[in-house]
């Protein structure tokens, strides 16, 4: 479904140049999803980025679907990933209601205004039809995760990119929206690719998990991997001990 | 002094705190004591952890009404205090460690004389004599080269290292209680074991107390000796291991925390009415 080789990207020149993402290739079945986890400034997001069209300067060459994708998306390219944002607050207009913020990507596609699609997304996440008439300062953290996953899922696209998603919820909202977005990847066999921090939630959500360090991938691990706390990399494993603190003493 | 050292540090009976007139009452009759120990206070947003540990410190807004029965810390009762006398206290017996490094650093003083700084408050240091325990604190914290990090400003380190940098700042006076207010949430993973480990050194050392108040029930649970879990302002239980969670509210919560080792093909989900129906018999 995906197919990424040789991706590069470097930020700035000269001395100043910063290479972030280091020549990396991997690929996702349909209906897959793969986890990527790494620290602050390990490139995780500044790849993902590259994937959904957001960054202009890397190199290498990303397939959708069979498809190779540019730099610059066309509609029809575009209509392949949608992205999902960690802070949902940041990522929606402060004042258009949360029914135009759904349209616009309708819109942008050049479809009609469409009412009843914009109700039905909202619908399908859980939320209530009125709620279209809302802004997002009246809406709390995960009601407003909804709707982003909502806009992203709009347009159909097979593939969801998704960017930390629940960091900035509580646990028992982060499990709902864990939870809705494994039933929507069920129902229309939508491929994932989830960056996180978070070990925990990538092994729940993931297939497969690739650890990024330094712009580069130290390790792969199989969903039998996470279970039995298996990485193959040293780095992987302190990672592994440091999110579960498995060292750390009680008393 | 074997009998001071038994009593506690801190003893709180019934705190309040609402915001407004007739306004939510953010935290309700809260009680409980704090000796030379780890305590975690857990909760999600709006639990009222933050609030308590805001409300100990006396560093709520003054439109917060607070009232307790007693809110007694090392023998003096704190209620009374005017706000003078809470300043002598703040930083020299009490110090509170907050989420984020780069919000509670000033941003235009160099970490030597911001440490510095703290020493000459709480410890009557003057001039080199303040620097050079600055310099001692920055080594204590593991910070490898102290020279070049007390010439830097906060935005030339790093999260950790802000955090270390408040650690030693905060600890420079050996208070006898500290809160820290979700230490390690704006740190990266492998960092946060460190800052942990290093605060509960410093803290076993000068034989203190320590509230930690985080989300993360997991982590309180392996760091503390005992977590205090609260909802929708009150305590709903007070537990010493995980697996002797009782109340429906705190099993709800581990329940919805992802495990890799115990895989679920959906997260339990927390059933908010039911658990509002319980909600006014917790505590």
């Amino acid at each position: 479904m995906i197919r990424v080789e040789n991706l590069d990207v470097a930020f700035g020149h000269g001395q100043s140049r910063h290479h972030v993402v280091r020549d990396v290739s991997f690929a996702v079945e349909w209906g897959e999803t793969l986890g990527i986890v790494g620290e602050s400034g390990c490139g995780k997001s500044t790849l993902l980025r590259s994937l959904a069209g957001l960054e202009g300067g890397w190199t290498g060459r990303i397939w959708f679907d069979g498809r190779e994708v540019g730099r610059l998306r066309g509609r029809e390219e575009l209509k392949l990933a949608q992205m999902v944002f960690q802070d949902p607050y940041g990522s929606l207009h402060p004042r258009h209601r949360i029914g135009t913020a759904l349209a616009e990507p309708l819109k942008a596609m050049g479809h009609r205004d469409d009412r009843e699609r914009v109700l039905r997304a909202l619908r399908q996440v859980g939320l209530p039809a009125d709620f279209a008439n809302r802004f997002p300062h009246e809406l709390s953290g995960g009601q407003r995760q909804r709707v982003a996953i909502a806009r992203a899922l709009i347009l159909s696209p097979p593939i969801l990119l998704l960017d930390e998603p629940t960091s900035a919820l509580d646990v028992s909202i982060q499990a709902e929206v864990l939870n809705l977005l494994a039933d929507q990847r069920d129902e229309r066999s939508l491929t994932f690719v989830l960056v996180s921090h978070d070990l925990a939630v990538v092994a729940h959500m993931c297939d497969r998990v690739l650890v990024m360090k330094d712009g580069t991938f130290v390790d792969e691990l199989t969903k039998n991997d996470l279970q039995r706390g298996v990485a193959h990399d040293a780095y992987a494993r302190e990672l592994f001990d440091a999110s579960f603190m498995q060292q750390l003493q009680g008393s | 002094m074997p009998d001071r050292d038994a009593s506690p540090i801190l003893s709180i009976r019934d705190l309040n705190v609402r915001f407004g007139r007739d306004a939510v009452a953010a935290v309700t009759d809260v009680s409980f004591d704090i000796g030379r120990e780890r305590v975690g206070i857990v909760g999600e947003s709006g639990s009222g952890k933050s609030t308590t540990g805001r409300a100990i410190m006396r560093l709520l807004p003054a439109k917060a009404g607070v009232t307790a029965k007693t809110m007694v810390f090392c023998g003096e009762e704190l209620l009374g205090k005017s706000e003078r006398q809470m300043d002598r206290l703040r930083g020299q017996e009490m110090a509170l460690i907050m989420q984020d490094p780069r919000y509670s650093l000033n941003p235009v003083l160099s970490i030597g004389k911001q440490i510095a700084e703290s020493a000459r408050l709480h410890l009557g240091l003057k001039g080199k004599q303040a620097l050079s325990a600055a310099r001692d604190m920055l080594i204590r914290v593991r910070i490898s080269d102290p020279d070049r990090v007390m010439g830097q400003y906060p935005h030339q380190i790093s999260g950790g290292m802000g955090q270390r940098v408040m650690i030693a700042m905060m600890l420079i006076a050996r208070p006898k209680l500290v809160i820290a207010d979700e230490p390690t949430s704006a740190l990266d993973v492998s960092v946060r074991k460190d800052v942990l480990n290093l605060l509960d050194e410093l803290v076993r050392e000068n034989n203190s107390g320590l509230i930690l108040i985080s989300h993360d029930i997991r982590m309180v649970a392996s760091f503390c000796d005992r977590i205090i879990v609260m909802y929708r302002g009150r305590i709903a239980e007070e537990l010493t291991s995980l697996d002797k969670a009782q109340h429906s509210y705190t099993r709800a919560l581990i329940a919805a925390m992802p495990d890799a080792r115990h895989p679920v093909r959906r997260l339990a989900v927390m059933d908010r009415q039911a658990l509002e129906n319980i909600g006014g018999r917790v505590g």
